[in-house]
């Protein structure tokens, strides 16, 4: 398999990694997109927070798990009441990279279990109460850079579509993450 | 009524000192709008002028009475604070043109103070005036003008306009002394805040006389009282005859202490009509500067019943007296002669030729400019005189206009889409007019000594007043009472009064019919009944008036938007609800009521929903669901805790 493999990627030009294992343990900051308008005019897109801990097994492959935050604080119109969405997902994934010695682009997808909860202070809303989960997958793509060892540098592009539907609204949370990760990578 | 400011009138009319010129009988419409200094000018005369025609002088003899029909309209749209406007009336005056020298006002009196009366003050010594008009001391206001007698019986000192009451000035009862006025009907009430019509009199007409009687004889003594009792009569469609007289003794009071004004007063001298007058003073007024620093006004619309020929009728008819038209038959009558039936003999009147004068108006003592194009005074027929409206580009036909832009010439007329929006004067709102203080009486004196007969009584007018009256025997009212008359003269005149009681219906032409024209009926609410055991003999003497408090006027413009507040995960929906205050509210509103009832229920679901401050003029029902929907009632309470009828709108 690892001969076969090889040989494949030397064909591609590539040269693969004699290192088989390797952990890394890191977090990710960036951007994030929102796909619900509505959402976007009340909360904004703001940033993302992951941590992440990714596990590189044989042949590339890996696997790994996150955590995410979104919390945001808005106002909504046109009464001007404040409001809070806080959105936190587990997800697990798995994950293919090629070891390029410096880089190490990859791509994973995984499925992730996501809290939404919003907040909003006013006096008319009994009975709209917004808390609930929901599972969805996701899908990354990025690259490891090696500059100094152990420390990596990565940056990657997550999407995560979330459509659900609280109480009458379909309500699409989902959205596209870009950002730039900084950990350590341990080879076992 | 007709203080200083009638000086100037008479004078430009031909009057000097009380001398009697030719064609002194004069009719003038006279605007005198003064500013109340909002805007960014200090408060000044704002607008002032005349709608005029003159009569020719009668012939010597007919100064018995007069009489005439006056056009009755409401001038602007609703009561305004501290308006005051005199549609036509008339001005009598005694006839002392025989005195060039000596004064009639003694020193101390009002009018002497006036230098430019001298050297007689004839024309400010004593007259009969009042009539169609919006006065600044009217305490009810309801729309269209009120009819008041006033009478000034020792040179201003005194005012005297109803039986018991002064004009409008004092809401107290006039001393015992100074009473001046007899009620002679049974049939109809004379308040002390004037006389209102029914509904509103647009382009009706009202047919007045004042009639010099003889229901006393004349007195010796000091002073000596004359015969004449000037004694109004009106015509309208609802009530027809005399109201009420002037006691003669209120006219030769003044000569106790004064004996050259013997035999000077109305009560013995024949009566000329010196000159009449709509007097328009303290109208709310706005000005304002645009971009370029012009200055632009703003005065309230003022309204003319105007025919399919762009004519305003303002006053028709005018007939002079001589005593053969009553006099003579009611004092046969009161000596034991024929019964008169009260009807005027067109063989004791004859009408004057008209003639007209231009219009003249002037703001802040600067002409306008271009009236002229948008109406004159014209003589119609031989005794009908009004205005001509042309059509032009600033104001319909009779419309006054409203905006005025100051130019180097003068002020000029504009209309409202000449006005630059900076100046915000389009949205100026004038005060309304407020209610005020009940006119009261005393439980002493003339009112309670020898007292009335019946009462109290109650009826509410359509000002919204309420009056209370009682039912005095004719010589128990309270005017007479500072008389010390013996019994058989009193006995003589209540005679007299109970046959005129008896033989004066309210539905004859006592005046002569007008030669065209509708007439304008009084608030029935006027026309009373004498009750059992008083139908003749009796009067009804208003001894008290108070405002009957009134539900203030539906909100205007209601209206509902649907607004979505959209929070992201799902909707909630808000019930927008809009209105403005009703301009014709008289009242002060306290709050809004919303009542509230879902589309589908049933009427009985009706429910208070909300009380909001009475500047509110919007409220949002919020966080409604997509499926809730809803009608709304809206009223407006008053600071009495009177509420409107309401205004319904919905989803």
């Amino acid at each position: 398999m690892n001969k076969t493999l090889s040989i494949v990627l030397s064909v591609l030009g590539f040269t693969v990694s004699s290192s088989a294992l390797e952990l890394r343990i890191g977090s990710f900051f960036g951007m994030r997109t929102m796909n619900d308008a509505a959402i976007k005019d009340i909360y904004g897109e703001g940033t993302v927070l992951y941590p992440i801990v990714h596990l590189d097994l044989l042949a590339g492959f890996g696997l790994g798990a996150s955590f995410e935050l979104y919390d945001r604080s808005g106002t909504v119109q046109p009464y001007g009441e404040s409001t809070r969405l806080k959105i936190t997902g587990m997800e697990g994934f798995f994950s293919y990279s090629i070891n390029l010695k410096i880089a190490r682009p990859y791509v994973r997808a995984g499925i992730g279990s996501y809290d939404y909860e919003q907040s909003v202070e006013s006096d008319y809303l009994a009975g709209y109460k917004v808390k609930a989960k929901k599972t969805a997958p996701h899908f990354a793509a990025g690259v490891v850079l090696k500059i100094l060892k152990p420390v990596y540098f990565a940056v990657e592009a997550k999407y995560v579509p979330l459509k659900l539907r609280p109480i009458e609204d379909e309500v699409d949370l989902g959205g596209w993450r870009f950002a730039a990760g900084l950990g350590l990578a341990i080879g076992i | 009524m007709c203080y200083p400011d009638d000086n100037v009138i008479l004078k430009r009319l031909g009057w000097t000192g009380g001398k009697r010129q030719t064609g002194v009988f004069a009719w003038a419409a006279v605007f005198a709008i003064s500013m109340l200094g909002l805007g960014q000018t200090a408060a000044a005369q704002g607008l002032r002028g005349y709608i005029s025609c003159s009569l020719s002088q009668p012939p010597v003899g007919f100064g018995a009475g007069l009489s005439f029909y006056s056009a009755v309209w409401s001038l602007i749209e609703k009561p305004l604070n501290g308006f005051q406007i005199g549609l036509p009336s008339t001005w009598i005056i005694p006839d002392n043109s025989d005195n060039a020298t000596v004064p009639l006002c003694p020193v101390g009196t009002t009018a002497r103070k006036w230098p430019e009366r001298g050297p007689t003050w004839a024309s400010v010594f004593q007259t009969v005036e009042g009539g169609l008009g919006y006065w600044a001391g009217t305490r009810f206001h309801y729309g269209p003008p009120k009819f008041s007698m006033n009478g000034t019986p020792n040179c201003y000192d005194d005012e005297i306009a109803s039986p018991g009451w002064g004009f409008f000035r004092n809401a107290a009862a006039l001393p015992d002394s100074l009473m001046g006025i007899a009620q002679l009907s049974n049939r109809i009430l004379v308040p002390p805040d004037g006389l209102p019509f029914q509904g509103n009199p647009e382009g009706l007409i009202l047919g007045y006389a004042w009639m010099a009687l003889p229901f006393t004889d004349p007195k010796g003594g000091s002073p000596p009282t004359g015969d004449q009792s000037w004694t109004l009569f009106v015509n309208s469609a609802n009530f027809k005859g005399p109201v009420a007289y002037y006691i003669p003794e209120t006219w030769s009071k003044i000569s106790k202490g004064y004996p050259f004004d013997d035999g000077r007063g109305l009560d013995a001298r024949p009566g000329i009509a010196g000159g009449g007058a709509i007097e328009i003073n303290t109208v709310p007024y706005f000005t304002a500067l645009d971009s370029r620093r012009v200055l632009y006004s703003r005065i309230p619309q003022l309204r003319f019943p105007v025919d399919g020929q762009g004519r305003t009728i303002l006053v028709q008819d005018v007939k002079f007296y001589s005593n053969a038209a009553l006099h003579d038959r009611l004092k046969a009558w009161r000596a034991g002669g024929a019964a008169s039936g009260g009807t005027f003999d067109t063989a004791g009147a004859m009408e004057p030729a008209m003639t007209t004068r231009p219009t003249a108006f002037t703001q802040d003592g600067k002409s306008l400019t271009n009236m002229a194009g948008i109406v004159e005074t014209r003589i119609f027929s031989p005794n009908v005189f009004g205005l001509q409206w042309h059509a032009n580009p600033i104001a319909d036909q009779g419309f006054f206009p409203e905006y005025f832009r100051d130019e180097m010439a003068g002020r000029v007329a504009i209309p409202p889409s000449q006005v630059p929006s900076e100046t915000n004067l389009s949205f100026r709102e004038f005060s309304p007019a407020q209610t005020g203080t009940p006119y009261t009486s005393p439980s002493t004196g003339a009112w309670i000594a020898p007292g009335p007969a019946r009462g109290p009584y109650q009826a509410t007018l359509a000002d919204f007043s309420k009056v209370t009256y009682y039912w005095y025997r004719f010589v128990d009212q309270p005017a007479f009472q500072q008389f010390g008359w013996s019994e058989v003269e009193k006995a003589l005149l209540q005679s007299l009064v109970e046959k005129i009681h008896a033989g004066w219906p309210i539905d004859r032409n006592y005046i002569p019919p007008p030669s065209g024209g509708a007439l304008a009926a009084f608030d029935p609410a006027l026309i009373v009944i004498p009750p059992a055991g008083c139908e003749v003999g009796y009067v009804p003497i208003v001894t008290g008036q108070e405002r009957v408090p009134q539900p203030p006027a539906v909100p205007t413009n209601a209206q509902i938007q649907r607004i979505a507040v959209n929070y992201g995960f799902f909707k909630v929906y808000t019930n927008r609800l809009t209105w403005q205050a009703n301009t014709q509210n008289s009242v002060d509103i306290s709050s809004y009521r919303i009542y509230r009832k879902a589309k589908d229920a049933a009427e009985s679901a009706w429910s208070l929903f909300v009380d909001l401050p009475g500047s509110s003029t919007t409220y949002d029902d919020r966080g409604l669901r997509k499926d809730q929907l809803f009608f709304y009632r809206i009223t407006a309470v008053s600071s009495q805790g009177f509420e409107s009828d309401p205004v319904a709108i919905g989803n």
